[in-house]
């Protein structure tokens, strides 16, 4: 199986959501459901210094994110039903099989990234796909399609890390990915924090916290 | 939505595992029972632990958006932690709930009936194993911890043992030594549940992610702790004056074994409950 991912440039990220309404419009979600979410993270400070001259720490990014379809993805692992399944083409992490999905949420509690979410129309556990039927007509997924700074690019995750070999596989607010190993190659713009980073927060958090 | 389905899976934890140990107390104290219209006296009172388990697994389903798939749960024995907890339970759910209505409806050759209630017994244990660790999730640092299943397992235990007591009331009671063990074993059960959450109490203070510090998850925490102390010692209380003070009379021996039995219950769910608002993963 070779795993497919997606490679974000957060020095390119402008943080406007297009990736996010792009995919909302093609997946035809409800107001209330997002696949990808556009985290924006903020810290820092002004301070006065002895001199009278005001200095400053503040930072702040944008970081966009959809599923990783990790390489030991939780939610696979905590699914009761079996309903969530990794392609065999592409590594895909697939949700909630339709005839099988109990809807119990149990994915949503155990990603660590907070992807999955229970659709309140279907009660079925819904999330991002990599847009599969894209990617298997030799297209790429939506989101890095719509991208207007091609900040986002999609492809076999090792060729990404080639491609890309100063780049990490998470930037705050995201966690270290040792448990799940993330798919995700992340270019770090020079304010980017790493996981586990307690200076900044995330500013829009009602925002991709709604959804 | 995640508070509404947390109660339910509160309850399911509270009397599931409570339910389960009660039948196994249970039955290894019907073992002792020599004659036998006792041993039928006591298969009939099995329903009661049944129930209570059937029930709690019942309320669980109020947490799935979609129960009609439920079934597609049993078919995934070993997939994951959930589902090892799910089929276990129905498995001692079907094992104990046919010996009981095989033992009330006809008299069972006595070697049938000990294999039957055996079987259900060693379901119970294997399923209240996996329910204590169907929430050790590595995503989920406040949860994998060993308090976990330590608070879970010894909350069943004391509540099952506090259980069968007041259930063999019913059945005329059990010699005073029997008693005394099983109200010393609730007692020491429930210092060991408080021992464990306040120990994670102290755990959490140590878990940070950037979004949100763990100790502020759970609100009311010590106080929350304090309950069910304050509600353990009544049930106890009220337990010990059911089983050991002869002058009172059988009505009232039986109404404080009910309210024994409601006070344990509430202590254990209101420790499952905290559990529960302890959840945070070690990401967004």
């Amino acid at each position: 199986m070779t795993q497919y991912g997606f490679y974000f440039d957060s020095t390119r990220c402008t943080g406007c959501k297009t990736c996010t309404l792009a995919c909302k419009d093609k997946k035809d979600l409800p107001t209330n459901l997002v696949y990808r979410k556009v985290f924006d993270y903020e810290g820092g400070m002004w301070e006065q210094g002895a001199n009278g001259t005001y200095q400053t720490t503040a930072f702040m990014y944008h970081l966009s994110l959809a599923c990783n379809h990790c390489e030991n993805p939780a939610c696979l692992e905590n699914c009761p039903t079996g309903s969530i399944s990794k392609d065999e083409a592409t590594g895909a992490v697939i949700s909630g099989a339709e005839e099988t999905c109990i809807g119990c949420g149990t994915c949503v509690q155990v990603c660590p990234y907070g992807v999955p979410a229970v659709n309140p129309d279907t009660e079925k556990s819904v999330k991002c796909d990599m847009c599969i039927d894209l990617v298997a007509a030799g297209k790429q997924p939506i989101c890095v399609e719509s991208c207007p700074l091609r900040a986002l690019e999609f492809g076999p995750v090792e060729e990404l890390r080639a491609a890309h070999p100063d780049a990490v596989d998470g930037i705050a607010p995201m966690p270290a990915g040792t448990e799940t190993v993330p798919a995700i190659v992340i270019a770090t713009c020079p304010a980017a924090k790493m996981p586990g980073d307690t200076e900044g927060f995330v500013a829009n958090e009602w925002e991709v916290a709604a959804n | 939505m995640l508070e509404l389905d947390s109660t339910s899976l509160a309850v399911f934890t509270t009397l599931a595992p409570a339910g389960m140990v009660a039948f196994v107390v249970m039955a290894l104290l019907r073992s002792t029972v020599a004659d036998h219209a006792g041993k039928r006296r006591v298969d009939h009172l099995l329903a009661i632990p049944f129930l209570l388990v059937l029930s709690g697994f019942i309320t669980s389903t109020a947490h799935l958006g979609t129960p009609t798939n439920a079934l597609y749960v049993i078919t995934g024995a070993g997939r994951s932690p959930l589902s090892n907890e799910v089929v276990s339970v129905l498995a001692f759910l079907f094992l104990a709930g046919s010996y009981w209505m095989a033992a009330i409806s006809r008299d069972l050759p006595r070697q049938v009936a000990g294999a039957w209630i055996a079987a259900g017994s060693v379901a119970a244990i294997i399923a209240v194993g996996f329910t204590s660790i169907a929430y050790s999730i590595e995503t989920i640092p406040t949860w994998n911890t060993i308090y976990t299943p330590l608070a879970l397992v010894a909350g069943a235990l004391g509540a099952g043992c506090l259980l069968s007591e007041g259930i063999y009331l019913f059945a005329g009671g059990l010699k005073p030594t029997r008693s005394t063990v099983l109200l010393v074993a609730y007692a020491l059960s429930c210092l060991v549940v408080l021992t464990a959450m306040v120990l994670l109490r102290i755990e959490l203070d140590t878990i940070t992610t950037f979004v949100a510090k763990a100790s502020g998850l759970a609100m009311g925490y010590d106080v929350r702790l304090g309950f069910y102390a304050i509600s353990s010692a009544g049930a106890l209380c009220a337990l010990f004056n059911a089983s050991f003070r002869e002058e009172i009379s059988t009505k009232t021996r039986l109404a404080l074994a009910c309210a024994s039995a409601f006070a344990a219950l509430w202590g254990v769910f209101l420790v499952r409950d905290l559990f529960y608002q302890t959840y945070m993963t070690v990401g967004v």
